[in-house]
């Protein structure tokens, strides 16, 4: 049975999806911004909704926020951020842009096997030295496979205070390493969000 | 008139009730007055509130003439959100929902309901049924509760040609307001993967940017019949059910800006 990117299952739902569209298409909804919600109304934490009476939920551990910890994140912004405009490093400036937003994170970069930055956003420090850093650390992550007999480890992580951690993650292109380099609060998973940006900067580089 | 919007997917356990109550409490806590309807005869959304199965009447006892549409309508303690449950008592009463839907008895009745609300969300079957048609053909818009999982993508297509057949057939202005990706685990690679193929391969647009995460929050939600908003220390999942509800109301908004642009001079004869 083919993969679900390729399989026959999948390229039929997107037919299916492109007859439910609405009239104007989705257009407007590309670029689509998600505002920040609304102050919320005065319901009670545990007020029940309906007169039948609820049972006294126990309040469990919550687990903290970056909010909570007083974490500096990427505001998110209002207008839309274009991945389809400008030249390369513009478009993928505004990725790591999206990235950093969507994610909480505070910095992005990315960087060659030579080192040399091909876009950043937010560096704490000169671009440049952090995407030497970055491949310096992404060099570590080659050496797990000759230590470690793990050919498959594509990530590091680092923490650098109480709070953040700076991430790097290998991918390649055309069997040449890049690295991309995140600051983030400790507290935060990542993982899913870099994954899920990486095809869209993985798109671009390819170009 | 409300904006109806039917909360659908194909598979059991995919988040559609939860999603129901919890997009319904996050709207009206913004002021609209919201409906929420059990259309499906397991009513997963009654118990969610609190309100056993099977104990309350609903749309099978409207359907009966047993009683009037307000009198047997919820209305929240807190906030305009009021609930319909289905009435099923019996098996009986299923196979008559079942129908009712057949006959299209229903759909009047939906769309009856939805004059006194700005929005009616319809918590509709698992799978392909008259039910599920009923809701699509009384609906505006769709929302698609999708779990990223290789096997739910596999099996969507029965569900979306019912769609497409309703739009077809029943009800020219049905269209997908976007996808919601459920119940995602992003420890699991496979379901990272399974998001990513189906994220290129759509549509760009169509997957809402809320992603509902796997959590206990949602046993736990259950274990109390209540909705996850209402139980102390969510504030994650309230955030994301805010979200939510803004990507909603945007996405209605712009369409129906959208369908105000494209739209044809009325004719005269």
């Amino acid at each position: 049975m083919p993969n679900l990117k390729d399989s026959f299952e999948i390229t039929e739902c997107h037919a299916l999806l492109q007859e439910l569209l609405p009239p104007g298409g989705l257009a407007d909804y590309l670029t689509f911004e998600v505002p920040q919600p609304t102050e919320r109304s005065t319901l009670a934490g545990e007020q029940s909704l309906f007169p039948a009476p609820f049972a006294d939920p126990a309040a469990g551990p919550a687990r903290p926020t970056a909010e909570h910890l007083g974490h500096q994140t990427v505001p998110t912004q209002t207008a839309p951020l274009p991945l389809e405009q400008g030249h390369t490093e513009e478009k993928l400036e505004n990725a790591l842009k999206i990235l950093c937003q969507r994610g909480g994170f505070s910095s992005a970069i990315i960087a060659d096997d030579q080192g040399l930055a091909l876009a950043d956003f937010n560096s704490p420090v000169e671009t440049d030295v952090l995407a030497a850093f970055a491949t310096v650390l992404g060099g570590a992550i080659a050496q797990a496979s000759h230590f470690l007999d793990q050919h498959e480890a594509n990530n590091i992580s680092m923490d650098i205070n109480y709070a953040d951690k700076a991430v790097v993650r290998k991918f390649m292109i055309s069997s040449t390493p890049f690295y991309l380099f995140i600051i983030c609060p400790q507290d935060i998973d990542e993982r899913n969000e870099v994954e899920l940006s990486l095809e869209t900067i993985s798109r671009l580089l390819e170009r | 008139m409300a904006t109806i919007i039917s909360i659908a997917g194909h598979q059991g356990g995919a988040g559609k009730s939860s999603t129901t109550m919890n997009l319904g409490i996050s709207l009206a806590r913004r002021g609209h007055r919201v409906l929420l309807v059990d259309t499906d005869p397991l009513g997963a959304v009654a118990a969610a509130a609190g309100l056993p199965a099977g104990t309350q009447a609903g749309l099978v006892q409207i359907m009966k003439g047993c009683a009037p549409n307000q009198a047997i309508i919820e209305s929240s303690l807190a906030l305009p959100l009021a609930l319909l449950g289905n009435g099923v008592k019996q098996p009986t009463d299923a196979f008559f929902l079942e129908q009712q839907a057949r006959k299209g008895g229903l759909l009047p009745l939906i769309r009856s309901l939805a004059e006194d609300y700005d929005y009616v969300l319809l918590d509709t079957p698992s799978g392909i049924e008259a039910m599920s048609a009923m809701a699509f053909a009384a609906s505006h818009t769709l929302l698609l509760v999708l779990p990223c999982h290789a096997n739910a993508v596999r099996t969507l297509p029965g569900l979306l040609r019912l769609m497409v057949r309703v739009r077809k057939k029943l009800n020219p202005e049905l269209h997908l307001l976007g996808i919601l990706a459920s119940h995602f685990d992003k420890q699991n690679p496979y379901e990272i993967d399974t998001l990513a193929a189906m994220r290129t391969t759509f549509t760009q647009g169509l997957f809402f940017s809320t992603i509902m995460p796997r959590s206990h929050q949602f046993e736990r939600a259950a274990a109390h019949a209540s909705a996850i908003q209402l139980l102390g220390q969510t504030r994650e999942m309230n955030h994301l059910y805010d979200q939510l509800a803004e990507e909603v109301i945007n996405r209605l908004t712009a369409g129906q800006s959208a369908g105000n642009n494209h739209a044809q001079p009325e004719r005269l004869f």
